[in-house]
């Protein structure tokens, strides 16, 4: 049956099996329950009562106009967002290093990309025991210099930068590899011919090599904007949001609003919010890249 | 050429069947429905109880004593870790697929209003004392289990080594936490404020105790400021404030949570800390040793001579969902485990106080901290009122008692912070 079609045909029928499971899978699990998140959004729900009523934008204008909480949780995003752009140029640096620059690089690599392969909340249960106040490593190496014992995760003032920390422990690693794979996939005549001209190590950074992997930069910048604003393991399971919401990021008081105070409603309609912060974002980001460069 | 052709035809095969195979899979879970008494029933429980789920899985099988008086139905139990059951349930209920009998907790028990069937005609109801008490909507949509009262358990060698008495004031439980602080061995008081809720005993419950009265916050819900200077919430806050600013609770309170409190506790490096009743069988299955553990009320009145009110609260409110299609089945469940001696072995095996008449609470233990006391108890209940206002301005008790213990607010802006907020959402409501 199949052989006696043409080969056009035949494609086409490849195709459409192969696609058809994926197809299912994604129209089943990510654009319905898109459809229903923005539906919800609308209305009062509690999460519980088998009925809810539609209530137009109110949900919408209390987040933005009379929340004072979530834009506290915004800043707290905030932190992780700027914590990881300052350390783009050292993963940077440290991908150029890794690329055949130093000895034992193939064992760094595996070292650096090692803490990405860690299931966050294994990590972020680590870290708690770190940086613990009564037993942690941290506090007692500060006591073995004769040091006060520092609150990382009960001081309200530093607790997000603590936790910016573990963020970029588990996150920088997979940065530098998508760096140095695009160091790597550049030809190498390019670098060859500015040696011939002259360049230094530098010149030859900044001028050839950062230019031609300017689409990678633009993935990690994206997958930072996103990552920073979507982040939940790690303060959830770290500090619950605490100590009094000072580490409650915009995720962790979507489910809290959600499962906490009962209001569905406005919990989808954080959610579709943070989808529009994030498009915004990213936006505005590559906009701005591409004007640096023009 | 035909090997070639009948290997494809063989493998298309196959790979059909597997995804048909696949698919059917999905599709056979339906629940049976039942139509006569003698079909074979399966009830589902699910419970959060660690302690609990021991008992009626593991020490006297629920499965089999249930099975002798009723052959055709099997019950099911599972587990549910306490932090993740009350999401869980919300989940599974916009899935329907809620178990066919479960416990709600006495926070939540306003929230499923719609979603239980009403069990007010149940002799089980009409045989506890207190199911009454919390009809949400005029209907017993979940009859609870035990009743709990809040103490103070505290190490008896660290009380004799400083030479303690049991303090009966406010006052003197500050002094008495003060005296262990002095000597510098031990925490006088364990809090695990990182995790927030184990201060409940202080931020939740203490306006009760201040106000005499178990549905206080259910009269707040009527007030416009209920958190002004002289109030019995402001008054409570400010004992509170005394507490925390006394530094009594460890160097870094906010930075060790429930595990760390109790694990210290059974270690012996702190001399109190405040928990339920259920607390007990906890102790005991970590290794805390009976004759080194004292238990006493909580003090919170000025003087002697003020009336000593306790909390009482109700717990683990087992309830039937419309969406359970063995309703017949699961009603006869309750019945017959509210009134047979399976719950009375139950309760007292895990120590907890009984709620059916009749059945006897023969605890030595708690008993100690009653003595001596004209104990007043207020039942803690939370009317859907008072749920809405504090949804509404995501109102979190514990979370204003993380707040003081961090120290850098001071109490009046909090209260004033509170009054502009509660009046806000009561005229939104």
């Amino acid at each position: 049956m199949f052989k006696n079609k043409d080969l056009k045909t035949q494609k086409k029928l490849v195709l459409v099996t192969f696609l058809f499971i994926p197809t299912i899978l994604i129209l089943l699990f990510m654009i319905y329950p898109l459809i229903k998140l923005i539906g919800l959004s609308f209305t009062n729900w509690d999460g519980l009562s088998p009925t809810y009523n539609y209530v137009g934008l109110k949900n919408f204008k209390k987040i933005i106009f009379d929340s004072p909480e979530v834009w506290a949780a915004l800043k707290n995003n905030g932190m992780y967002f700027i914590g990881h752009i300052i350390f783009i140029p050292i993963e940077l640096f440290l991908a150029f290093l890794l690329d055949n620059r130093v000895r034992g690089c193939k064992m760094f690599k595996t070292i650096t990309f090692l803490p990405y392969m860690i299931n966050g909340v294994a990590v972020a249960c680590m870290f708690t025991f770190l940086y613990s106040s009564q037993d942690g490593v941290l506090n007692n190496m500060l006591q073995y210099f004769h040091l006060n014992k520092i609150g990382w995760l009960s001081d309200p003032s530093i607790v997000n930068y603590s936790l910016t920390g573990v963020s970029l422990w588990r996150f920088s690693g997979v940065h530098i590899i998508l760096f140095l794979a695009a160091f790597q996939s550049l030809p190498s005549d390019m670098i060859e011919a500015s040696i011939i001209d002259g360049a230094n190590s530098f010149q030859q950074f900044y001028k050839i090599v950062l230019p031609n992997i300017k689409p990678v930069i633009e993935i990690v910048l994206f997958l930072n904007v996103r990552g920073a604003l979507q982040v939940f393991d790690i303060p959830y399971v770290m500090t619950g949001g605490g100590p009094n919401h000072a580490s409650e990021t915009f995720t962790v008081q979507t489910i809290n609003t959600a499962f906490q105070y009962a209001n569905f409603g406005r919990a989808c309609a954080m959610a579709v919010v943070l989808m529009v912060i994030i498009i915004a974002f990213s936006i505005i980001q590559q906009k701005l890249f591409n004007l640096k460069e023009r | 050429m035909i090997k070639k052709s009948l290997l494809k035809k063989l493998s298309l095969v196959l790979v059909g069947a597997t995804l048909l195979g696949t698919v059917a899979v999905g599709c056979s879970n339906s629940k049976s429905t039942t139509a006569d008494s003698d079909k074979k029933v399966t009830l589902k429980l699910a419970l959060w109880g660690e302690g609990d789920y021991k008992y009626l899985s593991e020490t006297n099988k629920l499965a089999d004593a249930y099975k002798k008086d009723h052959p055709n139905v099997t019950i099911e139990i599972e587990h549910i870790a306490p932090k993740e059951y009350d999401n869980t349930m919300k989940i599974r209920n916009s899935a329907n697929q809620l178990p066919d009998v479960f416990p709600i907790r006495q926070a939540q028990l306003s929230l499923y209003g719609d979603v239980m069937v009403p069990l007010n005609d149940l002799e089980a109801t009409k045989n506890n004392i207190y199911a009454n008490e919390t009809k949400i909507k005029g209907n017993v949509i979940g009859i609870p289990q035990a009743a709990f009262n809040e103490f103070v358990f505290y190490n008896k060698n660290i009380f004799k080594e400083y030479n303690l008495q049991v303090p009966k004031t406010w006052d003197e439980f500050l002094k008495v936490c003060q005296t262990i602080k002095d000597g510098n061995k031990y925490i006088p008081l364990l809090i695990g404020g990182k995790d927030g809720w184990p201060d409940y005993p202080f931020n939740e419950y203490m306006p009760m105790l201040e106000a005499g009265d178990g549905q206080y916050y259910n009269k707040m819900a009527t007030m416009d400021a209920p958190f002004t200077k002289g109030q019995p919430f402001y008054n409570a806050y400010e004992k509170i404030q005394k507490l925390y600013d006394a530094k009594v609770c460890g160097d870094d309170p906010l930075g060790y949570g429930w595990d760390q409190e109790r694990a210290m506790f059974v270690a012996g490096k702190g001399a109190m800390m405040a928990a339920g009743s259920w607390y007990k069988d906890d102790y005991d299955q970590n290794g805390g040793k009976d004759e080194n553990l004292g238990v006493f009320l909580l003090p919170t009145r000025n003087t002697t001579s003020d009336p000593f009110y306790t909390t009482a609260m109700t717990e683990f409110f087992w309830g039937i969902p419309k969406t359970c299609k063995n309703q017949k089945e699961a009603k006869e469940f309750l019945e017959w485990f509210f009134s047979s001696d399976y719950y009375a072995q139950f309760v007292g095996s895990l120590k907890q106080k009984p709620t059916v008449k009749g059945v006897k609470y023969n605890d030595k233990f708690f008993a100690q901290a009653f003595e001596g006391l004209d104990v007043k108890p207020i039942t803690v209940f939370y009317d859907e009122n008072f749920n809405k206002i504090m949804n509404s301005m995501k109102f979190d008790v514990k979370s204003i008692g993380q707040q003081q213990m961090a120290g850098k607010t001071s109490l009046d802006s909090i209260m004033n912070n509170l009054n502009a907020q509660w009046k806000k959402a009561r005229s939104n409501q």
